[in-house]
């Protein structure tokens, strides 16, 4: 068995990000638990995903300007890091958000 | 540090992760969310989108990233398939799904909520339902509720 860890990428404007949210909302209403990642430097998918616009508002992202988990101690387990740092939206979807906002005034 | 991404497979092993990422691939350059399988590049039938994507395939080569497919968004005529097709086969690939035009991701992104919720009949929810079982079909053996 394989696990399903797949990236989704194209232009800004292609649709990536309308199909990201369907596609995990999708295999999340199936029962498969789902893990969406907003990887973009210009986040939307929490919106996307249906989390609601509070919510979306009120996203950090767990990874810093470097790329890395965002603090000591680092070897924090999955389970930790979505407990912290995940958003639980419908249809079994936990988001994450990967990069900071570098927009001002965006969300 | 192990990758997030790698950590997962290990301790949750039945979820899916998905990430939505830029065309620059940044984060996959960085190496925080570097264990991906397969990459799916989103293309429409116009030369920009088709730029950026060859360049993201470039940098999924380039980082290791075990497999590029394109998704054909935004179609309006049989001839966008056979450009888009065309495209996908020069570089050694394959469209993994079709996506027709359709006004109702407008209308979502207009109220800023998921276009599930939306328009659930809408043409690019049906077209990622058929992406979805492909996806479950490659990656899980037992597929979880796979509706039919």
């Amino acid at each position: 068995m394989m696990p399903m860890r797949v990236g989704i990428s194209g232009k800004g404007g292609v649709g990536k990000t309308t199909i990201t949210a369907v596609l995990a909302r999708t295999l999340g209403r199936r029962g498969r638990p789902v893990i969406a990642i907003d990887c973009d430097s210009d986040p939307n998918l929490a919106a996307n995903v249906g989390l609601g616009e509070e919510m979306a508002g009120m996203l950090r992202p767990f990874l810093d300007q470097s790329g890395e988990v965002r603090f000591v101690p680092r070897n924090l387990s999955p389970s930790t890091l979505l407990s912290q740092y995940g958003y639980h939206g419908p249809d079994n979807v936990t988001l994450m958000l990967a990069a900071r906002a570098e927009k001002a005034g965006s969300g | 540090m192990r990758d997030f991404i790698d950590q997962v497979e290990t301790e949750l092993p039945d979820t899916a992760v998905i990430c939505d990422m830029e065309a620059g691939l940044e984060h996959l350059s960085i190496g925080s969310l570097r264990y991906i399988d397969l990459l799916l590049v989103v293309v429409q039938p116009t030369f920009k989108t088709m730029m950026t994507a060859d360049r993201a395939y470039g940098l999924a080569l380039e980082l290791g990233i075990p497999e590029v497919q394109f998704i054909a968004n935004r179609i309006k005529r049989p001839s966008d398939v056979d450009q888009l097709e065309a495209f996908a086969r020069d570089h050694g690939s394959r469209i993994i799904v079709t996506i027709p035009d359709d006004d109702w991701v407008k209308v979502a992104d207009a109220r800023n909520q998921c276009l599930l919720d939306v328009a659930p009949d809408a043409p690019t929810v049906e077209a990622v339902a058929r992406l979805a079982d492909e996806l479950e079909g490659r990656f899980f053996t037992a597929p979880v509720g796979a509706g039919l």
